[in-house]
């Protein structure tokens, strides 16, 4: 202590055992019924309160620390649990997931969620296996409107989510949509740098929009409506409208052209023209489109042949798929579009009067132990549909 | 959040200092937070005049993380005291966190680096990444996972657009907002309430300058950007200090009626027109009074940094940390006191950005233009 600036030391060994002493751990208030599936953030469990009151069912997601090992280590919390948790801590609506409570265990972060019985990718896949069965409309028309409203909820807040597709729109038992997993959501009011700056790539391909693949570093919330157009065709035909194939990432400073991607757009709505899409030529990736031949929307005949017939749901595709972002219809303006107040309209429970017959989530009961943090082994059953879809994330840091 | 919770935290504290040492204490983290500022701005050299605009953005970037790493600081000192825990662990836990949360994260290698550097003369930064990294379980824990903070800024630049205001004044405004965060305002009142207190700081502050100095220094302020007011503006504001119990609308009127036509002129040179600003005050459908305690809060800020000493604050916090060697024992019954439910006891006074200040009324959103 000579220096006269020196502060003493300062030890915060009683301060840390005052919080860990009322700490809640996960196995005093949780049962784990079983794991459900894993990913690149962790792993998630489907558990049960211990609270005979509650009785409600609770999906957990648990982060795995980012140094796995015997020893894991405290290394900073991940960009995308950070969004999850600060969105997900102020959001409450009917259509997104609603977060029950955040513990922390383990060195890593437990996310509490209602339990959803399903999500899109295992209703789509249950509807073309064994057999092939369609969708009424009721139930298609419900799904969309409620995931309009979800999303339009995040829109009216500021909150873009950057990664809808079938596996991240959860349905409950009773037939209500919660839009899931905003790892990748983020605020948008005034972003202090472009989006692009933070994420190079978002969305899954199948479902980027135009602006995206022609590298865009401006892009808007827009790019949400496309991914949902692209829900709504791929709930009538069961299959994704636009499946194209992904060009590897070789170096993680370049992101590669998506040449296959687009080509499949074009294939059903045509090439876009400056007159469909004036700002089109301001694209970081519009000279590439040189090596395209010109083609026409051919949409509208297509949908002729897809089992619903209703010429506003034509329309309302068809501008949930417009090229131009500023054109695009917005999630508000969906939700009034007239295709959903005609027959059938759509109700709050997707499956009522349907007799649809979903298979349950399949759960895992061996798998209950939340400490295990390496990859479920090799023998392990996997989810019940491949979801090669939701393997890989393509995401650069 | 109510000043009685805020004073319960401060009591044990305030056992071994007085009040306004505590203060002195607290803003001196503050500014160590805004000693971090430095090195990133160095890299953006006042060139000219014309960066300004760049520059400008650039700053409202680098103080919206700063307010927010204060702000989590603030809500965890609500709960904890001084004595109990490592400030500078905290602060810097702070800014890593508001770093992410802010889009802009920040290698927590870096942050450590930066607070070494700026600790280097105050008993130094003793901590690595994987402390730092279990100390933001902690924080989350203690801000109860509530992250998105809302902040004046944005409030601000809105009311400014609204009312044409003077780049000048907004100037002023936007530094009295920066200066708000050595205060509880924030913990206290609603973030557009502060934009408002600022201007009504500044409209008071021009018909103060009009009468006494009718030559009319045009940059209030802006000569020392980024910090304090300078002492002309702020004691100016304090010699008003003794009027602004009076209710704010007979005050301006008041200040309006005060004034000849010369003086007129010369206010609506600055952009700003006390008559206009009445109406505007009065047509608000807001608690004025509660603007007038905002303003309060932020005179008696001005008031203690007239004479606080940065060379002072390593002896205050000696003193703040050292009695404890006398006599352990003091701390603990209070301690578990202030700590019964930590998960419960802090609530719904943070801000909720999504649903306090819908932020769905405002149009035009630049993004959706591009």
């Amino acid at each position: 202590m000579e220096n006269p600036n020196e502060l003493p030391p300062m030890n915060m060994t009683e301060y840390k055992a005052k919080r860990d002493a009322c700490r809640q751990r996960i196995d005093t208030k949780y049962d784990i019924i079983g794991f459900i599936s894993s990913g690149t953030y962790g792993r998630v469990y489907k558990a049960r309160s211990k609270n005979k009151d509650d009785g409600k069912e609770y999906a957990i997601k648990k982060f795995k620390p980012d140094k796995e090992g015997e020893a894991a280590s405290y290394i900073g919390i991940s960009q995308s649990a950070c969004r999850e948790i600060a969105l997900c801590r102020e959001l409450h609506h009917e259509n997104i997931v609603e977060l029950t409570e955040v513990l922390l265990q383990d060195k890593s972060i437990h996310m509490v969620f209602e339990y959803a019985e399903h999500d899109l990718l295992q209703i789509i896949g249950s509807f073309s296996h064994p057999e092939r069965k369609l969708m009424s409309e009721y139930t298609i028309k419900s799904f969309l409107w409620q995931l309009l409203n979800g999303v339009a909820y995040l829109h009216a807040n500021w909150v873009m989510h950057r990664d809808l597709k079938p596996a991240n729109i959860l349905v409950t038992a009773n037939g209500v949509v919660k839009v899931g997993d905003l790892g990748l959501a983020r605020l948008f009011y005034k972003p202090l740098q472009p989006l692009y700056n933070g994420d190079k790539v978002v969305v899954t391909i199948w479902y980027r929009a135009p602006e995206l693949l022609l590298g865009s570093r401006h892009y808007t919330k827009a790019i949400d409506i496309w991914a949902i157009g692209c829900i709504f065709a791929e709930l009538i035909t069961l299959r994704p409208i636009f499946k194209g194939e992904e060009a590897k990432v070789e170096n993680k400073k370049t992101v590669p052209f998506q040449k296959n991607q687009l080509q499949k757009i074009f294939d059903i709505l045509g090439f876009p023209t400056k007159e469909r899409w004036p700002a089109i030529d301001q694209q970081p990736e519009y000279p590439n489109l040189a090596s395209f031949r010109q083609s026409p929307n051919v949409l509208r005949s297509l949908y002729q042949s897809w089992p619903i017939k209703s010429e506003h749901g034509c329309n309302l595709l068809q501008a949930m798929l417009e090229y131009d972002p500023l054109k695009r219809i917005t999630a508000e303006e969906a939700l009034n579009h007239p295709y959903f107040q005609e027959e059938p309209k759509p109700g709050m429970d997707s499956f009522a009067g349907q007799n649809v017959d979903l298979p349950l989530r399949r759960i895992t009961v061996e798998d209950k132990d939340m400490r295990a943090t390496a990859p479920a082994p090799k023998a392990h059953p996997g989810p019940p549909i491949k979801d090669d879809r939701n393997a890989k994330r393509p995401r650069v840091e | 959040m109510h000043r009685r919770r805020l004073a319960e935290a401060m009591k044990e504290d305030l056992e071994y200092v007085d009040i306004a040492t505590l203060t002195k204490i607290k803003m001196w983290y503050y500014n160590s937070k805004r000693i971090l500022e430095k090195p990133a701005s160095k890299q953006s050299p006042i060139r000219s005049r014309i960066l300004i605009g760049k520059i400008g953005k650039r700053l409202q970037f680098r103080q919206q993380v700063i307010a927010t790493a204060i702000v989590y600081f603030k809500r965890f000192y609500t709960k904890n005291s001084l004595r109990m825990t490592d400030p500078s662990l905290v602060a810097a836990t702070c800014i890593y966190l508001a770093c992410k949360i802010e889009e802009c994260p920040q290698h927590i290698k870096h942050i450590i680096t930066e607070m070494k550097n700026a600790l280097a003369n105050h008993g130094g930064f003793d901590y690595d990444t994987s402390k730092v990294a279990e100390f933001e379980f902690y924080l989350l824990e203690e801000l109860e996972f509530y992250l998105i903070v809302y902040h004046p800024y944005r409030d601000l630049t809105l009311i400014a657009k609204d009312l044409k205001l003077e780049e000048s004044n907004l100037q002023t405004a936007w530094f009295v907002i920066n200066d708000s965060y050595r205060t509880d305002v924030c913990l206290l009142y609603a973030p557009h309430m502060i934009a408002l207190a600022a201007l009504y700081i500044i409209c008071v502050v021009h018909a103060e300058r009009t009468f006494t100095d009718t030559s009319g220094g045009g940059n209030i302020g802006s000569s020392n950007p980024g910090n304090l007011l300078d002492d002309n503006t702020a004691n100016s504001i304090i010699t008003h200090s003794t009027h602004s119990n009076m209710h704010l609308h007979a005050q301006l009127n008041n200040m309006a009626s005060k004034r000849s036509p010369h003086h007129a002129l010369n206010v609506e040179g600055h952009g700003i027109n006390n008559r206009d600003m009445v109406q505007w005050f009065a047509d608000l459908n807001v608690e004025m009074e509660e603007i007038i305690e905002i303003t309060q809060e932020m005179l008696s800020l001005y008031n203690i940094w007239k004479d606080y000493g940065e060379e002072n604050i390593p002896s205050m916090i000696k003193i703040l940390k050292a009695k404890r060697v006398v006599d352990p024992s003091i701390s603990h019954p209070q301690h578990n006191l202030l700590h019964e439910s930590p998960l419960h006891a802090f609530n719904q006074q943070h801000i909720h950005p999504l649903q306090a200040a819908p932020m769905t009324s405002q149009p035009g959103h630049p993004a959706m233009q591009q």
